[in-house]
């Protein structure tokens, strides 16, 4: 608990005062630390403090936010008062007297982030140096960055809700340049997971860095890819930016609410082929999208989105719940104390199929095999997305010809899940932060390998 | 818990409590006020308002830095975040050495601040941002929604001090009506956007920014797939500011000292096109970067970037001056919780005297570039992107249909080395880059 309950009730009935149906406040505890090397040399290391609370009404489906950090007694009735005179309901409700319950995580977690020395994590990222600059000496520069997240949240409603997890999230990510006859290319890797410090002593940081220099030099000697449609396999692991982007967007209530998704009305209706089963799951243990509460206090859900290929639920949090009628699925998600919370994705992933990645490659005359894919974004109006490959190949005659640089995909939300003829039989996750709304949250995106029968690949005409 | 202090004891208690123990530090504290509303359907859908604090501490030892930040004020948690700042100084071992600037004469700007905007009712802001949703709605019957649209203001202050006798502090506001309006006729959709930034509230014309919104979505409409190949492109102002931002810091000279950007070694060199002049301009009013002193309280100065395609100057701070032996330009930036780094105020690319109908009109076929959608396909180390786009094709200077569902491709770089002219519209917004559209003689386009 960081606020006590009968602090948070007056807070509660304060917020009712102008007639709101529904109150809640946020209240959240945060402690930071991020370190950085760089040119082989500790250069960043900060540690620090986010402290805070929001406030949240409803009248009907019309919602008031507010937040601060001053979160004394008076400061708080003064903002939840001020927040309750900006819109009048037709009568004052009381609130429900607050039940404190503890939600048990569902997630295991070891050390605190204080309880490990500082100079060890910074350690930690020598062993990507080494092993980035030992692999090839076209090697220019390796940037390490550790970070640890120690997160206390607290929700309590006027419906009597007074619920509190803590939620430790650790993070790494290396990245290195390589740089031959004026050519420059990047290589990446990451791993974060909801997981205390424990886990860095298990992470094989050298590996890591090995990888992230083989990408940047392999980069270096590829040619750009070509501008065409064609087919692309992308791989399993991250490759599932693709759904995240192409789709899941598009199925959070806060698009489907405002009649801004192409999933609009299309429930228990075909969205894609029948090989393809895509889920969200906030309940898989100790993975980076996982709570066991989310933002507005509900428990985490496993919530299936697409069974084979008829799209069965939307992902609802409480005011898209109020707005389309749909049930919430424990899916309301924010950064922090300064947004409120809005459907989310958490882990969400296509499910492993019975096709092999050498199958797929095999039936492709010209076509592109995206092994590592980056980042992207999507318009969710249109559906129209776009993502980045990070390290890919031209395929031909069923062979992996060689290596390509500077693709970006392109394509429409259910056009390209109508496009998947195949999928893996290998399904990965991995860990990635995502923008929108309610600000970045931390999230997995996952696939086995699938093949998706056509597709603008945007290299160089 | 013991009692919490405000912003500026909180300050004074760090400074005084770090003179007594012989410790150079730096507190930035920021005070935060905002406010945003929007409307979905006429109906109220969001009512933000805020008022937040941050304070941010730099220690110094042997040349090195050490940070921690707190939103909690209260003796015992401030001692601690200078304790946590005091270690952190310790664990690191970079080259550069940093020191803290021993005072800071600056020119106010109250002119960043305009005391009328503090004065408007909540009121007329409700109904400001109604106005603009009807008015998108009403333009057409295909407008389906404005999915995000708003209006929002803000209200910053600035406090750095330091321990050798830097004390400064400015404040600064401004507001802006946003829309994005979705259409759809039949499968077919579209959106387009609008905005308008200022620090006067009566600049803003409601209906207008949604108007323009529902008619840059409506054009949309019908949009093809263009055919793959090398074109003759304008990036309008809005694309071209996207593009710009993402190469703005290469004129760091943090990133050239690092290895990081592809501009190194290029000083006094023309790499641009010689339509392309860049300056870095703190006193540029309308812009929002706008400040009186930088992170370390340097006064603001104006720096030439690039004049007529040749590479002036680099952006710099204290700690890489004297490293690089360059000149300071009062463009040191840094976050509570960020380490001391460089960055633009208003870079500004100084506009031309082309209108956009002299731009389109420059070759039989172009291919006009609106949008650019997310950063994902830039690749920041050589400057190659490759990114999802919505345009319009131009025969001989007449419109002829809006092309979507494809990629544009080149060098960032490059691409600016090809610009044969400059549009006269500068575009301001949010961004630290402001930029007027621009004639580039070939990008490559990904399509069919």
């Amino acid at each position: 608990m960081i606020l006590q309950e009968s602090l948070l009730q007056k807070v509660i009935d304060a917020a009712l005062s102008g007639g709101a149906d529904f109150a809640e406040v946020y209240v959240e505890d945060t402690y930071s630390s991020n370190f950085r090397l760089q040119d082989s040399k500790p250069s960043q290391a900060v540690v620090g403090q986010l402290y805070g609370a929001g406030i949240r009404l409803f009248y009907g489906a019309e919602q008031i936010y507010t937040y601060t950090n001053d979160l004394s007694e008076a400061s708080l009735i003064q903002v939840a008062t001020t927040a309750a005179k900006a819109m009048s309901g037709p009568q004052v409700i009381k609130a429900q007297a607050l039940t404190e319950s503890l939600y048990d995580s569902i997630h295991e977690y070891g050390r605190l982030p204080w309880e490990m020395d500082k100079s060890k994590k910074l350690a930690f990222l020598n062993h990507y140096d080494k092993a980035a600059r030992g692999f090839s000496s076209l090697v220019s520069q390796v940037v390490g960055v550790l970070s640890e997240t120690h997160k206390k949240v607290q929700v309590a409603n006027s419906l009597g809700l007074n619920v509190s997890e803590t939620r430790n999230y650790m993070n790494t990510m290396v990245q290195v340049i390589a740089e031959d006859q004026g050519v420059r290319e990047v290589g990446m890797e990451r791993e974060a997971s909801l997981t205390t410090n424990e886990m860095f002593e298990t992470l094989n940081f050298d590996e890591m860095g090995k990888r992230a220099a083989d990408q940047a030099v392999r980069m270096i000697q590829a040619d750009y890819a070509p501008a065409a449609e064609m087919p692309v396999v992308i791989d399993n692991g991250f490759g599932g930016v693709i759904f995240h982007e192409a789709c899941g967007h598009g199925l959070e209530t806060t698009s489907v609410a405002k009649n801004a998704s192409v999933f609009c009305d299309r429930l228990d209706t075909k969205v894609a082929e029948s090989c393809v089963t895509a889920i969200d799951d906030g309940t898989i243990s100790n993975s980076y999208g996982s709570l066991s509460m989310d933002d507005e206090g509900q428990p985490t859900q496993k919530t299936t989105l697409i069974e084979n290929g008829i799209l069965k639920s939307y992902l609802v949090d409480q005011m898209g719940s109020i707005k389309t009628g749909y049930k919430p699925t424990g899916s309301g998600r924010r950064q922090d104390y300064r947004f409120a919370p809005t459907s989310r994705m958490r882990n969400t992933y296509i499910d492993a199929g019975d096709s092999t990645l050498e199958e797929m490659i095999k039936d492709i005359d010209y076509g592109l095999y995206a092994k590592k894919m980056g980042g992207g974004s999507v318009t969710p109006g249109t559906g129209d997305y776009n993502f980045s490959v990070q390290e890919g190949y031209l395929v031909r005659n069923g062979k992996i010809e060689k290596p390509v640089k500077g693709a970006s995909l392109i394509g429409s939300g259910i056009d390209t899940l109508s496009k998947i003829t195949k999928v893996g039989n290998e399904l990965k996750l991995a860990p990635g932060s995502c923008g929108s709304a309610s600000g970045w949250v931390p999230v997995t995106v996952g696939q086995p390998a699938v093949l998706v029968s056509k597709l603008v690949v945007g290299g160089r005409a | 818990m013991n009692q919490e202090m405000n912003l500026n004891e909180a300050v004074n208690y760090l400074i005084d409590k770090a003179k007594a123990g012989d410790i150079d530090l730096e507190v930035l504290a920021i005070e935060n006020k905002n406010f945003k509303s929007s409307f979905q359907k006429q109906k109220l859908d969001q009512f933000d308002f805020s008022t937040t604090r941050k304070i941010g501490l730099r220690v110094l030892k042997n040349g090195h830095e050490g940070l921690a930040y707190t939103e909690r004020f209260s003796r015992e948690i401030l001692d601690h975040t200078l304790e946590e700042a005091k270690g952190n100084a310790t664990l690191i071992s970079s080259d550069y050495e940093v020191e803290l600037l021993g005072s800071s004469q600056y020119e106010p700007m109250n002119e960043l601040f305009n005391t009328s905007l503090t004065h408007v009712s909540v009121e007329e802001k409700l109904a400001g941002a109604k106005a603009m949703e009807k008015a998108a709605l009403d333009k057409d019957s295909k407008v389906q929604a404005l999915p995000y649209n708003g209006f929002s203001d803000f209200e910053v202050s600035y406090r750095l001090c330091n321990t050798k006798g830097v004390d400064a502090t400015y404040k600064k506001n401004g507001c802006a009506a946003f829309a994005n309006a979705l259409v759809k006729d039949g499968d077919d959709a579209g959106m387009g956007v609008d905005l308008k930034v200022s620090r006067n509230f009566s600049d803003i014309d409601f209906e207008h920014v949604g108007r323009r919104a529902a008619e840059r979505a409506l054009r949309r409409l019908g949009a093809k797939q263009p055919k793959s190949g090398k074109y003759p492109v304008v990036l309008e102002n809005k694309a071209a500011q996207s593009l710009i931002g993402m190469i703005s810091s290469y004129f760091s000279a943090k990133n050239i000292h690092e290895h990081l950007s592809p501009l190194k070694g290029k000083i006094k060199t023309k790499v641009f096109s010689d339509k392309i002049t860049i300056v870095d301009d703190p006193f540029y009013k309308e812009g929002w970067g706008s400040q009186p002193f930088d992170a370390e309280g340097s006064p603001s100065k104006l720096t030439p970037l690039v004049k007529n395609g040749v590479i002036e100057n680099w952006l710099s701070n204290s700690v890489l001056a004297k490293k690089m032996n360059i000149e300071n330009t009062a463009n040191a930036t840094r976050s509570p919780e960020s380490s001391l780094s460089i960055g633009p105020t208003n870079m500004i690319i100084q506009k031309g005297d082309s209108s956009m109908e002299d731009l389109v009109r420059a070759h039989a076929e172009i291919i006009k570039i609106t949008n650019i959608k997310g950063a994902a396909g830039f690749n920041a180390v050589s400057g190659d992107f490759s990114l999802e786009a919505e345009g319009e094709f131009y025969k001989n200077g007449e419109y002829a249909g809006a092309l979507k569902n494809f990629v544009l491709s080149g060098n960032a770089i490059e691409a600016l080395a090809k610009v044969e002219a400059v549009g006269n519209d500068l575009y301001i917004s949010p961004s630290s880059v402001i930029c007027p559209s621009l004639l580039v003689s070939e990008l490559s386009i990904a399509g069919q």
